[in-house]
Order: structure tokens, then sequence, then C-alpha cells
């Protein structure tokens, strides 16, 4: 069937319970994330320790949920300011065309032939350890997609009849791209920012899985999933419990990304 | 000129519209296909015309639906038959050509294992010999170069040379009954006039009867032997070319003459049917055509005509035949 | 209708446009080449005239009404109600030339509702107050024949027809000098085609302007125009009145043209021949040379336009070396000098 209504359903349920834990984390979390507790080291969940503990004895459903809002916090920046980066570079490199074009692209060219993480690690070298960084170094690797879809999309509407009509009612160029073009561009760009979102996570884990990104204590997702790679064997819930709300998030964002695709395109 | 290839009766299709109802777009219709003859339907877009012949063809969207009646072909009913049935008679017994041939094409393929494709599909021949028929087949349809329009690819061919084409792919297997959705339409008056001719030398040589829809009266003058004219899923009148534009006797077919600017014509207004073809989703009139017709009268609101014999072919479905 | 071509000033001046077109040149292995489109194409197009421009499909009509807009280069001068091209900038311009193209769903922005894409125009030229403006677009839509309602819905809303409406009113809005409607009414049906015909004669009744119908069909161009001039590969075969071209037609092309219309009176027309021949091009001979039934040796020299119009007549041009071969009622007799006017 056409229809997407389904994948968007189930996208936004698994999403919406993710959201609900991190929102929850805010107010309440069982236990504080970094208090440690050495009687209760590698404890096995149970209902005292829901996803159990790891080797300092913190409680890893605490640290699970107030991670989150790193993670995420991290992947929505990141989107949102590639998204901003991406549109201005997509739409003047498709609408205006020629030279400008071509330095647009080849720089995007230049970027997206070097490893995604070879990129990161230089940017994180350069610039201080920190959440920004991050941001930085993620939305750098991310510009060229977003950057490639935003401007075919502008290529496809610059020669739709609309627009050569609009320039014979004599609106000016800037107009046409901004209030004619771009907003036709969205149903494109937002299911590729809602996968864009789910890479974004993706890559935060993998980078502070490397320990390049969110920094110790705090319990990013991927942080966490570095910690719990020494002790994967007496205590695999350690690693399991955020990899699954990882796996989780990324189905549904995934989902709702396919839902979009269907219904809008 | 006695036997009918096709018959169809009553068929009824229905598209699915998005809250899950069912719209009838095609609404019992009947007429048989003679053998050899050319058969024209005329009307105007969303009429039911195109989902009429793709009906025929087994073609439908996923969204329409066969409702109601029989598509007899050589006594065979083509609603019940089996998908592998099905396969065996298009393409051998049936075919089609559409209105934008650069579509109905394989892009990336050379224009030679295309048209054979029928051909190896329903017969067994040696490469040899599927080249020998491909080729005579493209001379047959007018193509004047045809070893190198073999090697070509169809973006490397005019519109008119893929029309060609599709005709001789549609022939190469001799089918009894062609039918052609406005295959004219998108090409210029000229090509237009050639394509038509082809047409008419394939129907008179080999006894193909054609099934051909257009929107233009003009164009099923010149080819046709008999016309059906739509309106909103319903045929409102049938009959020779000379019955339906020298005595027409619905008003629906009447306006659509008129409307068309012609050379006694120029400045004088054109006499045309005011509002708009009415969409599948409307509310069904009596008579579809009555909310738009200017002898409307009060019975039209009420009851559906009837369709009356008015001569031997010629019939009409209104209350003032 | 009926109008005098012979008004006091021009709407539309094309002199001497020439345009190429370039294919290729990026690839390594193919050099770019030229292709000419246009041919040294001249209209004038005058006040409150309808002027149509008919022709196959690649024959350049189009990008003569692109060229017109100002949306492509091409070498040469046209002038707009005596604004050129080149010294006028592309605003003030279309203050005096609008259009309307073939698909009138791809013509309207489909995210945006009628009433805000025909007040682009006003907005672009900053004429009115929101208040006023939204009073001229209710006018213009009741003008095309549509309720000021439609104003708030969206263009899938509405019929092809109604859509064709809109771009005619957005059209109009600036209420400019020269209309060009490219294939206007190519995509729509029959009964909606002839909607539209009637509406430009009646809004040509109300409104004063010019317009260039360009189209394929030689017999909407021939019901609605005052002139017509036909097109071949980039040239201007044929030009004059309506009357004369479509009756007394003096370019083999144009005779083929008008033998190719299906007719829906003639009674059973379907053995007619139609007037062509092909043959083996020939370089430099006349472009319509391959398909002409009556080219001889002498053809193989591009002939000039000339006018074949007896005294007192008004023109009638026609680019072949004899003019008036198929004409009966010519002016001269058939002949190989073609004799320049």
């Amino acid at each position: 069937m056409k229809d997407g209504r389904k994948e968007l359903r189930i996208g936004l349920v698994l999403t919406g319970i993710v959201l609900a834990l991190t929102i929850l984390s805010i107010f309440y979390t069982p236990y504080h994330y970094n208090q440690m507790d050495k009687a209760a080291r590698f404890l096995a969940p149970s209902l005292r320790h829901l996803f159990g503990t790891d080797s300092y004895g913190r409680d890893i459903f605490s640290r699970t949920i107030y991670g989150g809002r790193y993670t995420l916090l991290v992947a929505v920046s990141t989107v949102a300011s590639c998204t901003v980066i991406a549109s201005v570079l997509g739409l003047i490199s498709g609408y205006v065309g020629g030279i400008v074009d071509e330095i647009i692209m080849r720089i995007i060219d230049a970027i997206s032939s070097f490893p995604d993480l070879l990129i990161a690690l230089i940017v994180v070298t350069v610039l201080n350890l920190g959440q920004l960084t991050i941001v930085a170094a993620l939305c750098i690797t991310f510009v060229p997609s977003f950057t490639r879809i935003v401007r075919t999309a502008t290529l496809q509407y610059k020669s739709a009849e609309f627009v050569k009509n609009l320039r014979v009612f004599g609106v000016s160029d800037l107009r046409i791209l901004l209030v004619h073009i771009f907003p036709n561009t969205f149903p494109l760009l937002l299911s590729t920012i809602v996968i864009g979102l789910s890479n974004a996570i993706l890559a935060e884990a993998a980078m502070s899985y490397l320990g390049l990104g969110i920094q110790p204590p705090i319990p990013s997702w991927g942080r966490m999933l570095q910690e719990a790679q020494t002790i994967v064997y007496t205590a695999p819930w350690a690693a399991i419990c955020p990899g699954a709300m990882i796996v989780v998030t990324i189905a549904g964002l995934n989902w709702i990304g396919e839902g979009l695709r269907k219904l809008y395109l | 000129m006695s036997e009918n290839i096709l018959e169809i009766k009553d068929l009824t299709l229905g598209v699915t519209e998005r809250d899950g109802s069912m719209a009838v777009a095609v609404d019992h219709i009947s007429f048989e296909v003679r053998a050899g003859e050319i058969l024209g339907i005329v009307g105007e877009s969303g009429c039911g015309k195109s989902l009429t012949v793709m009906s025929l063809m087994g073609l439908l969207r996923e969204d329409v639906k066969a409702l109601e009646g029989q598509i007899l072909f050589q006594g065979e009913d083509l609603l019940a038959v089996s998908e592998e049935r099905r396969r065996e008679i298009n393409g051998k017994d049936m075919s089609i050509i559409y209105q934008e041939p650069m579509t109905s094409l394989n892009p990336l393929m050379r224009i030679e294992r295309q048209v054979a494709e029928p051909l190896r599909l329903h017969g067994s021949y040696s490469r040899e010999e599927l080249h020998q028929k491909a080729l005579a087949l493209l001379t047959e349809v007018g193509i004047q170069d045809p070893e190198a329009c073999l090697r070509a690819y169809p973006h490397q061919l005019s519109g008119g040379m893929r029309q060609r084409v599709m005709i001789a792919m549609a022939t190469i297997c001799s089918p009894r009954i062609l039918l052609a959705d406005e295959p004219t339409t998108a090409l210029d008056v000229t090509t237009q006039a050639h394509v038509l001719d082809l047409l008419k030398r394939i129907n008179r040589e080999y006894g193909t009867a054609i099934l051909f829809i257009s929107h233009d009266l003009g164009v099923i003058n010149r080819i046709c032997d008999r016309v059906l004219v739509m309106y909103a899923g319903k045929i409102v009148e049938a009959g020779t070319n000379r019955d339906i534009l020298d005595a027409p006797c619905h008003e629906y077919t009447r306006g659509l003459i008129r409307s068309i600017p012609t050379r006694d014509r120029k400045g004088k207004e054109l006499p045309s049917i005011p509002g708009r073809v009415p969409s599948v989703e409307d509310p069904k009139e009596p008579c579809p055509f009555a909310p738009r017709c200017r002898r409307a009268m009060e019975i039209c609101h009420r009851e559906a005509p009837a369709c009356t014999r008015i001569d031997q072919d010629h019939i009409a479905c209104c209350h003032l035949c | 209708m009926g109008k005098n071509h012979a008004s006091t000033q021009d709407i539309l001046r094309v002199e001497h446009v020439n345009n190429y077109y370039t294919k290729g040149g990026l690839g390594i292995l193919k050099k770019a080449e030229a292709n000419q489109v246009l041919h040294d194409v001249s209209l004038t197009i005058g006040n409150d005239e309808f002027f149509g421009l008919v022709g196959e499909s690649g024959c350049g009509k189009s990008t003569l009404a692109n060229a017109i807009l100002g949306l492509i280069p091409f070498e040469g001068t046209i002038e707009v109600a005596g604004h050129a091209h080149k010294t006028t900038d592309r605003k003030e311009f279309t203050r005096h030339i609008q259009a309307v193209f073939q698909d009138p769903l791809s013509a309207l922005n489909p995210r945006r509702t009628i009433g805000e894409t025909m007040r682009e125009p006003l907005m672009a030229h900053g004429i009115g107050s929101r208040q006023e403006q939204d009073r001229k677009i209710a006018k213009m839509l009741e003008t095309v024949g549509l309720d000021a309602s439609y104003a708030d819905r969206y263009p899938k809303e509405l019929s092809g027809g109604q859509r064709q409406r809109v771009c005619i009113g957005a059209a109009l809005i600036l209420e400019p000098d020269l209309i060009i409607a490219d294939e206007a009414i190519s995509a729509l049906d029959v009964s909606v085609g002839s909607q539209i015909l009637n509406l430009f004669n009646t809004i040509d009744v109300e409104r004063d302007f010019s317009m260039l119908f360009i189209s394929h069909n030689l017999n909407v161009v021939y019901y609605l125009c005052d002139r017509i001039a036909v097109m071949y590969k980039g040239y201007i075969v044929e030009q004059g009145t309506a009357d004369a071209v479509y009756n007394h037609p003096g370019h083999p092309y144009t005779r083929l043209l008008l033998s190719a219309i299906p007719d829906m009176q003639e009674e059973n027309d379907r053995e007619k021949e139609l007037l062509e021949k092909f043959k083996a091009p020939v370089a430099g001979a006349c472009a319509y040379y391959h398909r002409c039934p009556y080219a001889s040796d002498h053809c193989h020299k591009k002939p000039d336009l000339v006018n074949i119009a007896g005294r007192g007549e008004p023109e009638h041009l026609v680019r072949c070396w004899m003019p008036t071969l198929f004409d009966p009622a010519g002016v001269k007799e058939p002949g190989m000098e073609g004799g320049k006017v």
C-alpha cells in the first residue's frame, strides 16, 4: 500500500517511549546517575535495579535515561545546525548554478571524500573536547548529504513551470527562492532530517565509544557502551541496556522517516 | 463483420476512495467489438475510457476493481480467467499502445530486443529469425532505416518513430484486437496523420480489430467505423461515424461537436458546454449530463434515460431521443 | 475579432532574432555543437491584435516565446511596448508582458492558495494596499468566470479549466500590453478549451491587450487570431492575415499542416493523401526541401520571405521559391523567379 501511516505510528510510539523516559529523568531518576555503591557492584537486573548495576555499583537504568538527554541533545543540535547550513548552501547552489554551484559542490565533494570519523577526529583535535565540539564535528560530516538533497529539490523546482510563471510576474529571485521553492523542499528535507537524527545518535555513540564524545562522568549512551566493554562478560546488561535504547530510538526514527517518505513523496 | 471479437456486458468499475469507500467510475457499460472493425471511444478526461481499456487488458491499478459484468473475448470471460491464461492472451491475441511511447519503452534497452520480446515470449524462434522478423516489421510500419532503428535506444528516436516501434511491438504476434489509448495525442498533426494511416492499413491488411480511444472527434472520424461516446462512466451514444457526426442525438455529443473551432465558426462565439466534467466522487445524477444540459427537463433529474435505438447501429441514451 | 492590424503603435516588435542551442561540450569525446533554433525571426504585433504562431513541436515557437519573455538569451532586437529587452530591467519589463502556459497545474505553486499566487505580481510591483489587492483579485477572478471564494483554494482543488482561468487572471492582473499564450488550451478537454477561447474573446472586448497565441492547431489559431505566422525549423515560412494563410496558403508546409488536420465534417476523408514527399536532404537547401513535394533543383538555395499579396492588400509573406504555385487566386504566375518585393 502507498499509505505510510502504519510505519509512522510504530515510529512515533517507539520514539515516544524514549522521549518520555528522557523527560522523566529530568524530574526523577531512581538513583543519582553517579551514585556509586560498593556493595551493589555487577548486580543483575532486578526490581531494585531495573537494568542492573555496573562496576561501580551505579544504577544502569538511571544512567541510561539520564544519558538520553545528552545523546538526544547532541543529535538534535547537530541535525538542526546542519539543516540550516545545508539549506543555505543547497538553495544557492541549485538556484544560482554555474560557477557558484561548481565551487560549493566541489567543496562538498572534498568533505565527503574523507572518512567521517577522520574529519571528526581532526575537528576534535583542533578544538577542545566538549559538547559543542561534537556537534560541530558531526555537523561537518552531515552537511554534504543534506546539501545534495536540498540542491536536487531546488533544481527540480527551479525548472518547474510555476517558477517560470513567477519570473514572468516580475517576482524577485530571492522571494522565489525563499517563499516558493524552499517550502516545496520540506517533504524531502523532513524525511532526511529524521534519518539524519538516527545517524547522529549512532555517530555520537561511536565517537563517545572512542572517547572523543561526551566526557565522564556524564553518561551518554555511547559513553556507557564504552565503559561497559571491559565488563561485558561479567555484566552484559551494562552494554545491552544503553544499546537497546539506541536501537529503539533509531528504529523509531527510521520508521517515522519511512512513513513520512511514503506519505509525502 | 458478424462475429464479435470482444463483448463487454454490464462492465462496472469502482475506484477506491481515500476513505476506503468505492466510487463507481465506469457504470454498467455494454458494447461489442466486431471482427475487423475499428471502434472508437470518444470522451473527455475522466469519462472512464482509459479505465475501460485497461480493464480489457487486465491492467487495472491496485485501487480499481471490476465490480460487475463480463468481458467476453471470443467467448471466454477475461474477468474470470487465470493469471497464466491472461498472460497468454496479452501480447498475443490482444495488445495495446499508449499515448506516450517513451514511457512504455525501456530506455536502457536497444529497440531490437524490445520489439522481438513478444515473439520470444509467445513462440520459439532463433536469433536470426527474430532479427529478420523485427526488421520486416519495422519496414512494415514505415520506418525508413530499420537496421539503424533496431540498434537505437528509445531516446534517440522521434515521437512518431517511437509510436511506430510501439505499433510494431503490438502487432508482431498478429493479434486479433489492438487497443489504442490516445496513441496520437502527443504527436504533431502530420505525424498523427501518418500513424493513423498506418493503423488503418494494419486493420485492412490483417483484419486486426482496433479499439481506438481519443478525445478528438476529427481523429475518430478519420479512422473509425463506429463510435461510442462516453460521459461520466456511461456510454451516452453509439453509432457509425456518420450517425454521430452528422446526426447526433444526445445533447452531450451535440455540444462536443459544436464546441470545436472550425473554419466556419471564426468570429462567432463557440457554443461551449457550460460547467465541467463531473469527477468520480461527485454525487450521481440519474442522467449524468443533466446538470450541464441546456435541454434538460424535469424528468432528467428524476429518472435515468433509457437507451433508444434510432437507426441500425445508432443508439442514444437520452429522454429526448 | 475583425480588428484592423494596421494600428498606430506596435506592441511587440521582434527583429532579426537568432537563437542558438549548444549541446554537448561537457563530455570529453563530444565537441560542443551549436544548433540554431531561431533563424532571423521578425514579426510585429499591433495594438489589440491577436497574433497566432503555428508549427510542429521543436520548430522553435516556444523558444521564441521564452526569448520574448526574456527567459533565455538571444541575438537581435525584441521590443515590447517600446521597451527593449537589453535596456529595460526584468521587473519593469514584466509590467508590459505576461504569459499563460500549457499545463495550468504545474504553473501554480501547489503550496500556495490561488489568492496568494495572484497577489505575487501585485506585490512584486508594489501595487495597492492589501485590501486593494484583495479587491483586485476578487474582481479578476470574476472576470475570468470564477467566484471570488476561489482565492482561498489550493490548485489541486480545482479542475484543469478552472486552473487555466486562474493563470489567465494572474496574467491579466497587471494589465499588461501583451499576453503570450503558449499552447494554453492544448492540455484541456475540448469543451473546456472552447470555454477558454470564448473567455479570451470576451476579455478582449472588455480590455485592451494584444496576444501572441502559440499552438500546433491551425484550426484554433485561425478561429482566434487576426494574423498568423507559420514556423518550420526555426524559420517563419509564412505570415499574413488569418484569412490569407488559412484559406490561401502560399507555402507547401502550410498546405501540409492544413491537409493533416483531421476534419469531422468532410464525408470520409480517410483516403486523403498527405502533401508530403520525403527525400534526401541537401546542404544549404531550403529548410523544407526534404519534405516538399514540389521541390526542384532551384530549391537548393535558401529562399527569402516574399510578399505575395496583391496591391493594397495586407502583407502576405511566404518563404518559398514558388509561393503562388498552389493558389489559383494568386497574383503572380507560377514560376521559378520567385519575385522579390
